[in-house]
């Protein structure tokens, strides 16, 4: 047949022998996924036809037609999250395509011991996202209140003659906002340190804006842990608590996963 | 976790954690996933592996920033659903919307 291949993700074989397959539709909406054995890992993808999959279609689409995109976004998220609830699972990046089988087998045959690391490291582990926002106004009255070098700077504006105090008002206002910024990275940093005593590993990633997140408050903080699936609960209840010990000074906890383990697959280099 | 979007039924679990019946995880993981939480890992951390084909989308950040634009339809018409569904009361109908809100991230635009 002369069709595309589309990757979804990589499992370990002996898992892939001795777990049930689940039956999940194809990217096409059409078709079924099926397990390519290649060595100690299997493949798990669908097949689709060219003609309609062509990479000038599929680029048009990504790049023009967002309902598509997102569509098929969530396809390729929620097949490979069920997969992960049954496998230990490498997940691939959307619209991963190969031309035929034999490539897509040199090209995980060159990885294969990378691949085999990777499914260690992760077997048993989940990946979770904790997202920690500020309301920025709330927080500021805190700090405006209870920072020692802003209420020693006040303390001396009130000694200062009327016109005096103007200036210098300003000037405390700015030193309240640089306080503030490191009152969010103070507290953030030590969320995270504290987190990640019961986690493997923390990647710290980019916050969003609030352009990008539609949100009032302010994003301090983005991270992925890799938690022993033990752990998870109390890793959780570990957030629920900072939430409720936070919540009225600005400060708000989003946890979400688990996550099929994108973050911590990476071997590329 | 589930997803939000287009044409799927809109089943909303409140974040109770007081619940006794569901654990943390349970909980969290029955909440909606917001789209631009898919696109970051999909589009950007998804494992590389050398193909035929990789599609790779240019400007994430952007294409970020089109999204919303089209979560907000996607808002309207799902609270557009859910207003029109009989066994909704309207307090139930808040909560919903609440927590639509907050799974897309995008403003209240609605005054309580």
């Amino acid at each position: 047949m002369d069709g595309l291949i589309y990757l979804y993700g990589l499992i370990p074989t002996k898992e892939a022998s001795e777990r049930t397959f689940p039956s999940l539709k194809g990217f096409d909406g059409e078709g079924e996924l099926y397990a390519i054995p290649i060595g100690n890992i299997t493949a798990i993808v669908c097949n689709l036809d060219s003609e309609i999959y062509s990479e000038e279609s599929i680029k048009d689409k990504t790049n023009n037609d967002m309902e598509w995109l997102q569509e098929k976004a969530f396809h390729h998220h929620e097949t490979v999250l069920n997969l992960s609830k049954i496998f230990t699972i490498i997940p691939l990046k959307f619209c991963t395509l190969y031309i035929n089988q034999a490539s897509l087998e040199t090209a995980v045959l060159s990885n294969e011991a990378k691949m085999m690391d990777t499914l260690a490291l992760i077997t048993g582990n989940e990946e979770w996202n904790l997202k920690i926002y500020c309301d920025d106004q709330v927080l500021k009255e805190q700090v405006s209140l209870s920072n020692p070098a802003i209420e020693a700077k006040r303390a001396e504006i009130s000694q200062l003659p009327k016109g005096k105090q103007f200036f210098e008002k300003k000037k405390l206002d700015s030193l309240i906002e640089s306080e503030l910024e490191e009152e969010k990275n103070k507290v953030s940093e030590k969320i995270h340190a504290q987190l990640q005593q019961s986690a493997l590993k923390g990647n710290v990633k980019r916050t969003w804006s609030n352009n990008v997140t539609g949100r009032k408050d302010n994003m301090t903080w983005n991270c992925v842990y890799l938690i022993s699936t033990s752990n998870v609960e109390s890793f959780l209840e570990q957030i629920q608590q900072y939430e409720k010990d936070m919540k009225e000074t600005g400060w708000h906890f989003e946890a979400s996963g688990p996550w099929p383990a994108y973050h911590f697959s990476s071997f590329s280099k | 976790m589930r997803r939000q979007g287009l044409g799927q039924p809109i089943i909303f679990l409140a974040f109770q954690s007081e619940d006794e019946y569901m654990s943390l995880r349970e909980s969290i993981e029955n909440k909606d996933i917001a789209l631009i939480d898919i696109l970051d890992v999909i589009l950007d951390k998804g494992v590389a592996l050398k193909a035929d084909l990789v599609i790779s989308i240019a400007g994430v950040d952007l294409v970020y920033l089109d999204l919303r634009l089209l979560i907000a339809s996607v808002e309207s018409l799902v609270q557009a659903k859910a207003g029109n569904r009989k066994t909704v009361s309207s307090q139930e109908f808040d909560i919903q919307r609440e927590e639509l809100i907050d799974a897309t991230g995008q403003p209240n635009k609605w005054k309580d």
